[in-house]
């Protein structure tokens, strides 16, 4: 996953841009709205985005599991009826 | 009595009483006196003395006459005339740069000077065998490059240098029978091969074709040559959703010159129907493109890719030599 591109989108979701050796001074802008962020904010965007990532993991294993109990199977059992 | 030790003179002893002092005085004297005399023989100016087979004994040789040499005759010294008509005389030459050979058998002879940046060739026809001809390998030549071919028998003439990539070629029908020539067609002759690996690692999140960081430069030595273009991508395209893709198109300079674009969906692309992530989606590809161009120049020449992404939304992406994996680009010129 590339972070500083979910970065970027997560504080200009319109922009479009690319960048060399994820080095934020080569960021070219192609769309942006506004002006462009700044390396901290861009930092504290990487920082977020892996939270939320960390976050959406634990949250989908959590409804994994209740889905499992709540249908009385185990999760062998369920890759075996995906299977 | 008694005799000295070197010409035998005869003097009295130690012991000897001397009777007749006068006497003894008198013969020693005229010992010495003949011995001097036998010892210097000369009588005029200029004379010398050699030695004569007679022990304490000298020969004298009177002065020769002027011009004349010292030689040995018979085993003694002797003046003799000199023999300079057998020499090589001051006069044979003329001027600077006169040489002596010979003509026959103990025969000098003058051999003028030639002129400027002639040369030295034996020549039997010749009074001294030699004679001077115009150095032709030096003065037909113009320019570096330049090369001798034949003219004739014995004659040779310039062939100016040619222009980049011609090869000789045999006409008989120009002056010299040989010339220089563009290579006639036929096609398929690799003049030069240029390659370039680039790790650079490039995200692009556009829509917009981009620079990859992938390029070359060759520069054509004709400008008719065909650039034979192959280029290998590495990509990775990235998305927090399905599908994903990318387009890539090559380009000459400025001008597209090949385009593997689709319009919009993505010419290398993945639609899973199971996300294999919660949080997005990836795919790795090598891609590559073969293309003929005519640059029709000889003029450095700049090739590159560029490319987009099908959407940037859910933060789709694609980046080339991700993780430094390389990617190559690779120019042949080609004479058609």
């Amino acid at each position: 996953m590339n972070y500083l591109v979910k970065a970027i989108h997560k504080l200009k979701p319109t922009a479009q841009f690319s960048f060399i050796d994820d080095d934020y001074s080569t960021i070219k802008w192609d769309v942006l709205e506004g002006d462009a962020p700044t390396k901290k904010q861009i930092d504290d965007a990487i920082k977020a985005v892996k939270a939320d990532e960390a976050n959406q993991i634990e949250a989908n294993a959590t409804a994994k599991a209740a889905l499992l109990e709540r249908l009385g199977i185990t999760e062998d059992e369920a890759k075996l009826l995906l299977a | 009595m008694a005799n000295t030790t070197n010409y035998n003179w005869e003097t009295p002893d130690d012991t000897d009483l001397v009777k007749d002092g006068a006497a003894a005085i008198r013969t020693l004297g005229s010992s010495i006196d003949t011995t001097t005399k036998a010892l210097n023989p000369s009588t005029t100016l200029g004379d010398i003395e050699y030695r004569s087979a007679t022990a304490n004994t000298n020969t004298r040789l009177a002065i020769g006459t002027t011009g004349q040499v010292l030689s040995v005759v018979g085993g003694v010294p002797a003046w003799a005339t000199s023999d300079d008509a057998n020499a090589i005389q001051n006069a044979i030459v003329d001027a600077k740069g006169d040489i002596v050979a010979a003509s026959a058998a103990d025969t000098p002879a003058r051999l003028a000077v030639g002129t400027d940046n002639q040369r030295l060739v034996a020549a039997s026809g010749e009074t001294t065998g030699l004679k001077y001809v115009s150095d032709t390998q030096n003065t037909v030549i113009d320019a570096e490059g330049d090369l001798l071919v034949g003219d004739a028998a014995d004659a040779l003439q310039r062939l100016a240098i040619g222009s980049n990539a011609q090869v000789l070629t045999v006409d008989t029908s120009v002056d010299g029978k040989i010339k220089w020539a563009t290579p006639a067609g036929g096609g398929g002759k690799l003049l030069q091969v240029v390659v370039a690996e680039v790790t650079t690692q490039t995200t692009i999140a556009s829509t917009s074709f981009t620079d990859t960081s992938l390029t070359a430069t060759i520069t054509p030595t004709l400008a008719t040559s065909k650039i034979l273009v192959m280029f290998n991508h590495s990509a990775t395209s990235d998305r927090a959703a399905s599908p994903m893709g990318f387009s890539l198109k090559l380009l000459r300079g400025a001008t597209t010159v090949y385009n593997q674009d689709d319009g919009g969906g993505g010419t290398f692309y993945a639609n899973p129907t199971t996300l294999g992530s919660p949080i997005g989606n990836t795919f790795n590809i090598y891609t590559n493109g073969i293309y003929l161009d005519t640059p029709n120049t000889t003029s450095a020449t700049t090739y590159k890719t560029q490319a987009r992404v099908t959407t940037t939304s859910n933060s789709g992406n694609v980046r080339f030599q991700n993780n430094s994996l390389p990617s190559t680009i690779t120019l042949m010129e080609i004479g058609v």
